[in-house]
């Protein structure tokens, strides 16, 4: 009985905590994947991360603008890449397992794009929550896979212009060279 | 006057003046109050530890500051990784977001 305001404050909160966590999907593990990709990427970048990039942005100068500008209000990135030299290497369940996250409320598709040339499908969704945005961009084809999943206000048309600016390079999938090593703690 | 009488003359014991002692007595304790000057074997003595502790201290602000540098190298190495892979993110992203532009564009202008 002397639980009990505890276990109704608890009660109360998970609706909460489950909306601030609701624009961050469950990304598959994907456990082995990157030793049969020809090229693999592995992104987590959350609050502390993010911070520490968004201050090495800010420390080299005004010279990219447009970066620091994109990175106000955005609370994660994540990002899993895989790039194979045979088609059909990554469980297309695992990709229907993030698809299935993105019908609860909250997220609407903001499109889905089917290129017959190179079977590319690509989907993308979009939360708009005044407390915290999301975006999820699915892009499968029969040798690559690439999840993104943004967390924070996402503004796609400055995300989108900055390709091939300020030292990002066009054109990528699952990225010409793997990121350092993580520095040890 | 014969040489014996010149020696026991010489020799005689005299009485000293009436001030003798008091004056004898005030410089002894004159001398003991000065500190006796350091000698070379004192010195010596402080000489060890003090090479000692100037060591010590020496090594101590040398591994302080060998520790602030690592400590330094170790952010900015963080600072570096978080932004290559900040960089890679935003332009898998943008290369997305890209492709689907410029295939939404194209078939417009195809209809």
């Amino acid at each position: 009985m002397k639980n009990r305001p505890l276990i109704l404050l608890s009660l109360l909160l998970l609706p909460a905590i489950s909306v601030a966590q609701a624009a961050r999907i469950e990304i598959p593990a994907f456990d082995g994947l990157d030793k049969l990709a020809k090229e693999s990427v592995n992104i987590t970048l959350d609050g502390d991360m993010l911070q520490t990039a968004g201050r090495f942005v800010g420390s080299t100068g005004a010279a990219n603008p447009a970066v620091s500008e994109t990175l106000k209000g955005l609370k994660g990135i994540y990002v899993r890449s895989f790039e194979f030299d045979q088609p059909n290497v990554y469980n297309k369940a695992d990709v229907d397992a993030v698809r299935a996250q993105l019908t609860g409320p909250g997220w609407s598709k903001l499109l889905s794009m089917h290129s017959k040339a190179d079977g590319e499908d690509v989907d993308i969704w979009l939360r708009k929550d005044a407390k915290e945005g999301g975006l999820v961009i699915i892009a499968s084809e029969p040798k690559e896979l690439t999840i993104v999943n943004i967390v924070g206000q996402v503004d796609l048309e400055k995300l989108r212009q900055l390709q091939g600016k300020f030292g990002i390079p066009g054109n990528v999938g699952a990225g010409p060279r793997p990121p350092s090593p993580a520095p040890a703690d | 006057m014969n040489i014996e009488q010149q020696l026991r003359d010489a020799l005689r014991p005299e009485e000293p003046d009436a001030g003798f002692a008091t004056r004898l007595q005030s410089r002894i304790a004159a001398q003991a109050a000065v500190p006796a000057a350091p000698t070379i074997n004192s010195r010596r003595r402080w000489l060890l530890p003090t090479a000692l502790a100037a060591t010590l201290l020496l090594a101590v602000g040398i591994a302080q500051q060998v520790g602030l540098r690592n400590e330094q190298r170790r952010e900015q190495q963080r600072e570096l990784y978080a932004h290559e892979q900040l960089m890679q993110a935003l332009a898998i992203t943008s290369s997305r977001l890209d492709n689907v532009h410029r295939h939404l564009k194209r078939d417009f202008l195809e209809e």
